[in-house]
């Protein structure tokens, strides 16, 4: 069984999310750090995953949670962002992809 | 300002401490429109991969780019409690002719351990300062 969740992505999320005056809010700071335009945080990417595996697990998220994920791809303002859940047998295959279905973060979480 | 040259392996953060208001909980919930009702009362665990990087950008600031991030989940996390971070680097390479750390976090309220982070970013500002 697989769980999803659907979030788009605003530059006022991404400042909001992680502050002004960096490479997540200002597009002169992402440029000089070789970036074409702000990139949203990769935690947010991973908060979003976090929300789902509150939604499939509960509580018991807080306490038992495990999770662990690579980050592949960036995240832009504008983007629309699905995050998935599969159920395996030792947990969940978790992935998030935007809406041209390319991978943006890919990882595993389980309840210990 | 630490610079790339001098970190090292085994080198230790912290202690830090973060007080969870209620500000910042409404400014990660509103940021990613998170609707679940347990994270209106304890915070979403998931934060703790942010204050890794705090952790590390207290001796090593300027932006870094995550790779990887692991969490481990131990108790809940109330708004309004502080948390005790402290951290030891445990990776330090190029990869691809980039500059990659990893900073292994403890998150304690009390004596308690609550939350754990392994983070792995990559520094671009190293490469822009020269440093490698």
């Amino acid at each position: 069984m697989t769980t999803e969740l659907t979030k788009h992505v605003t530059q006022d999320d991404m400042t909001l999310y992680s502050g002004p005056g960096n490479i997540h809010s200002d597009i002169d700071v992402a440029r000089r750090t070789g970036l074409e335009a702000p990139i949203a945080q990769g935690m947010m990417t991973l908060a979003f995953a976090s929300e789902l595996m509150t939604q499939v697990c509960g509580p018991e998220w807080l306490e038992r949670g495990e999770i662990s994920v690579k980050f592949t791809k960036p995240v832009f303002a504008g983007d629309t962002v699905t995050v998935s859940a599969a159920a395996g047998t030792d947990g969940y295959d978790v992935k998030a992809v935007n809406r041209s279905g390319q991978t943006l973060m890919v990882g595993t979480a389980r309840l210990r | 300002m630490g610079r790339w040259t001098e970190a090292h392996v085994g080198e230790t953060f912290g202690p830090m401490e973060f007080r969870l208001t209620e500000k910042l909980q409404q400014r990660y919930i509103d940021g990613t429109h998170n609707a679940i009702p347990e994270h209106e009362r304890f915070f979403d665990p998931s934060v703790a991969g942010n204050f890794a990087i705090y952790l590390l950008g207290e001796r090593y600031p300027g932006p870094i780019i995550h790779s990887h991030q692991e969490l481990k989940y131990f108790a809940p996390v109330a708004v309004g409690q502080t948390l005790i971070a402290t951290g030891a680097l445990s990776l330090k390479e190029m990869r691809r002719e980039k500059a990659y750390v990893a900073i292994d976090c403890d998150f304690r309220v009390g004596d308690e351990l609550v939350w754990q982070a392994k983070m792995t970013c990559i520094w671009p500002e190293v490469h822009l300062r020269g440093e490698v």
